[in-house]
């Protein structure tokens, strides 16, 4: 069960720094990646998710830092910690594409428009392993498309990105991502331009990745149902910080986080018809430069109390897999039965 | 794309004329009497009327404007150049005195704002918010600022007067006219008006470079592991550099237009001086020549333009 997490994060401080200010972005972060699971990120915008995943591939901007914390990455035998690796040095780089790749969340502007589709693969490629020649690519790279469920993926190849429809491009870039076989696959809200029953299939594309590839899937997204769906753990994030953290069915019977509970409050259910009582979070997201001192969703919560407004509370374990931020943890449970 | 290009080639005929035309009206309408610059002053002030007007209709210059128009344009499609009566000599051999002379400098000074512009512009993007960014952008907003004439005195009073390293003016001494004798006369007005627009260049690519580089693709680019200077170079500056091919290609007839002032500070014996000289005589033919030779470079530069376009980025299609 150990050997199965990939890459294991632990207490993850990320700051930004602009115009002279400081904005703690991420404030002691800590989750698993495991080999052939689904880990879903959840949380509203702004709240941290894409600075999480872009710092596993340290793909942060100019003036940003790991503060403190750690990303270790499993492998084979070795121990990899990334956020000692030079950013953009030999060895991180060595690693991005090859054992870790990601997609994001645009695919109209995440491909090169100069380039055609099949070079930008083989670029990927051709980095990772040099000693291919051009046919042996060429061949690569269409079956990666072919993978991806793309027709005619010979003459698709040759086609530049514009050529392509949204969920080809999206398509497109998961077989890129793919297609030197990555131990871990980090989905940056591969959905979000895409309509629905195209995010469908790209959906069940990265559910046929981890079952068949045994790849680690980090899939951060915005949509419940998307959890509901897809994921095997789940990570609720909040103004940089995981509130809570556990197994898909325990966090979603059992939210523990007055958060994670307001969340699964807000989403409308097919079926229930229009007279349904939607409750949208209470108030409104903190400034992230002027956050509150204690627990950061204090402000908005139902439960706070004076230790909450001074005091950030830790992760408090329920069980070996789940752990909740909230001191109160066990009047929310109570107060929901 | 082939029929692109004949189509537009075509389209500039009418573009042309009625440009061609304009000039000569503008010419018509310019004070004075070209007669004045024909006959020496004294000679002139001895004749009466009567002679003059002998003179002008010998010259056939009492003809309407229209015929004496169309009597140019048939001899251009002729491949007649005209005749410069002040001088009493063929336009065809004056500009093919001068024209070398002319894109001899555009030349020099196009290749070195280019590769100067964008090869700062680039590195101004990396290097963004470093020292050699600041300084960069500090030379460049100064490069713009100063007008060329100025600069061009100043370089020759420093260069040329007080450090004696460049001669002051002309293009060569007579006798010593190959390419590498005459290379330091070239170097000081083919500088002056390179980096003159080398500035211009410098923070456009610095811009476009930048935005470039703020995109997804980007980052990508950097997600599958490329090394920064492959990322930089193949990603960023592959797609930043249309605009600036852009920018280039409009800038090709201000060179013809932009040395105008450099050849004359310099005693270039360019089209340039050519020009002016021939403006302030009412030469009527030369005028209407070069006029017809700067447009023609207007409207084939953005021909140019259209096609590299077409050929740097796929998006985009002639029709």
């Amino acid at each position: 069960m150990i050997n199965d997490i990939v890459v294991k994060v632990r207490d993850l401080h990320v700051y930004f720094y602009t115009n002279q200010r400081c904005n703690k972005v991420l404030n002691g972060v800590s989750f698993d990646i495991k080999k052939g699971k689904t880990l879903c990120v959840v949380g509203e915008s702004g709240c941290g998710k894409s600075v999480t995943a872009n710092t596993i591939l340290q793909l942060l901007p100019e003036l940003s830092r790991i503060e403190k914390g750690s990303i270790e990455y499993q492998k084979d035998d070795q121990l990899i910690r990334i956020d000692q690796l030079q950013k953009n040095g030999k060895q991180m780089r060595k690693l991005r594409g090859e054992d870790i790749a990601i997609i994001f969340q645009d695919p109209m502007t995440a491909l090169n428009p100069v380039y055609t589709v099949g070079h930008q693969i083989r670029e990927m490629i051709f980095e990772h392993i040099p000693n291919l020649n051009k046919k042996q690519a060429f061949e690569r790279s269409v079956k990666s498309l072919a993978e991806m469920g793309i027709s005619a993926p010979e003459q698709r190849d040759r086609e530049y990105p514009h050529q392509f429809s949204g969920g080809m491009r999206q398509r497109a870039m998961i077989a890129m991502a793919m297609s030197c076989a990555p131990k871990v696959l980090i989905a940056d809200e591969p959905t979000t331009a895409l309509d629905v029953t195209i995010s469908a299939q790209i959906f069940d594309l990265i559910n046929e990745l981890k079952t068949q590839h045994e790849t680690a899937i980090m899939l951060i997204t915005h949509n419940m149902g998307v959890v509901a769906e897809m994921a095997d753990e789940v990570a609720v994030m909040y103004m940089g910080n995981i509130v809570e953290y556990g197994k898909v069915e325990d966090v979603l019977t059992q939210a523990r986080h007055p958060y994670t509970r307001a969340l699964l409050r807000s989403i409308p259910v097919l079926g229930k018809g229009k007279d349904q009582v939607l409750e949208p979070v209470r108030g409104m997201t903190p400034d992230p430069f002027n956050r509150p001192k204690g627990c950061q969703f204090c402000p908005r919560c139902d439960f706070a109390t004076e230790l909450c407004e001074n005091k950030m509370p830790p992760e408090t374990f329920i069980d070996e897999n789940h752990y909740v931020r909230c001191f109160h943890h066990e009047e929310v449970i109570k107060h929901a039965k | 794309m082939f029929n692109y290009i004949v189509r537009k080639l075509l389209g500039m005929i009418p573009m042309l004329l009625v440009i061609t035309f304009l000039i000569f009206v503008g010419i018509e309408m310019m004070p004075g009497d070209v007669i004045d610059f024909l006959i020496p002053m004294d000679e002139l002030a001895r004749m009466t009327p009567d002679e003059v007007n002998q003179v002008r209709e010998a010259l056939g210059l009492n003809q309407p404007m229209l015929f004496r128009y169309f009597s140019w344009l048939w001899g251009i499609v002729r491949g007649d150049l005209g005749y410069s009566m002040q001088n009493s000599v063929a336009v065809s051999k004056l500009l093919l005195d001068r024209l070398p002379a002319t894109l001899e400098l555009s030349i020099a000074a196009l290749l070195i704002s280019t590769f100067l512009g964008s090869f700062l512009g680039v590195i101004s993007a990396i290097r963004k918010g470093k020292i050699a960014d600041n300084v960069l952008s500090m030379a460049g907003m100064i490069g713009v600022a100063i007008p060329q004439f100025l600069f061009g005195l100043v370089c020759i009073l420093v260069f040329g007067i007080y450090l004696k390293w460049l001669p002051v003016g002309g293009r060569f001494l007579p006798g010593k006219e190959a390419f590498f004798e005459r290379l330091e006369y070239l170097i000081m007005p083919a500088m002056v008006l390179g980096i003159s627009m080398t500035a211009g260049v410098m923070r456009y690519s610095r811009a476009s470079m930048l935005d470039s580089m703020n995109r997804d693709y980007v980052k990508t680019a950097r997600s599958k592991g490329l090394s920064e200077w492959k990322v930089n170079l193949f990603h960023g500056l592959r797609v930043a550099y249309t605009p600036v091919m852009v920018l280039i290609g409009f800038r090709l007839p201000m060179l013809i237009g932009g040395s105008l002032v450099i050849e004359q500070i310099f005693q270039w014996p360019g089209v340039g001086i050519l020009f002016t000289d021939a403006i302030r005589s009412q030469n009527t033919p030369i005028i209407m020549s070069v006029g017809l030779f700067m447009v023609l470079i207007v409207l084939v530069s953005s021909l140019l333009v259209d096609v590299l376009t077409a050929v740097l980025d796929p998006r985009v299609k002639l029709s």
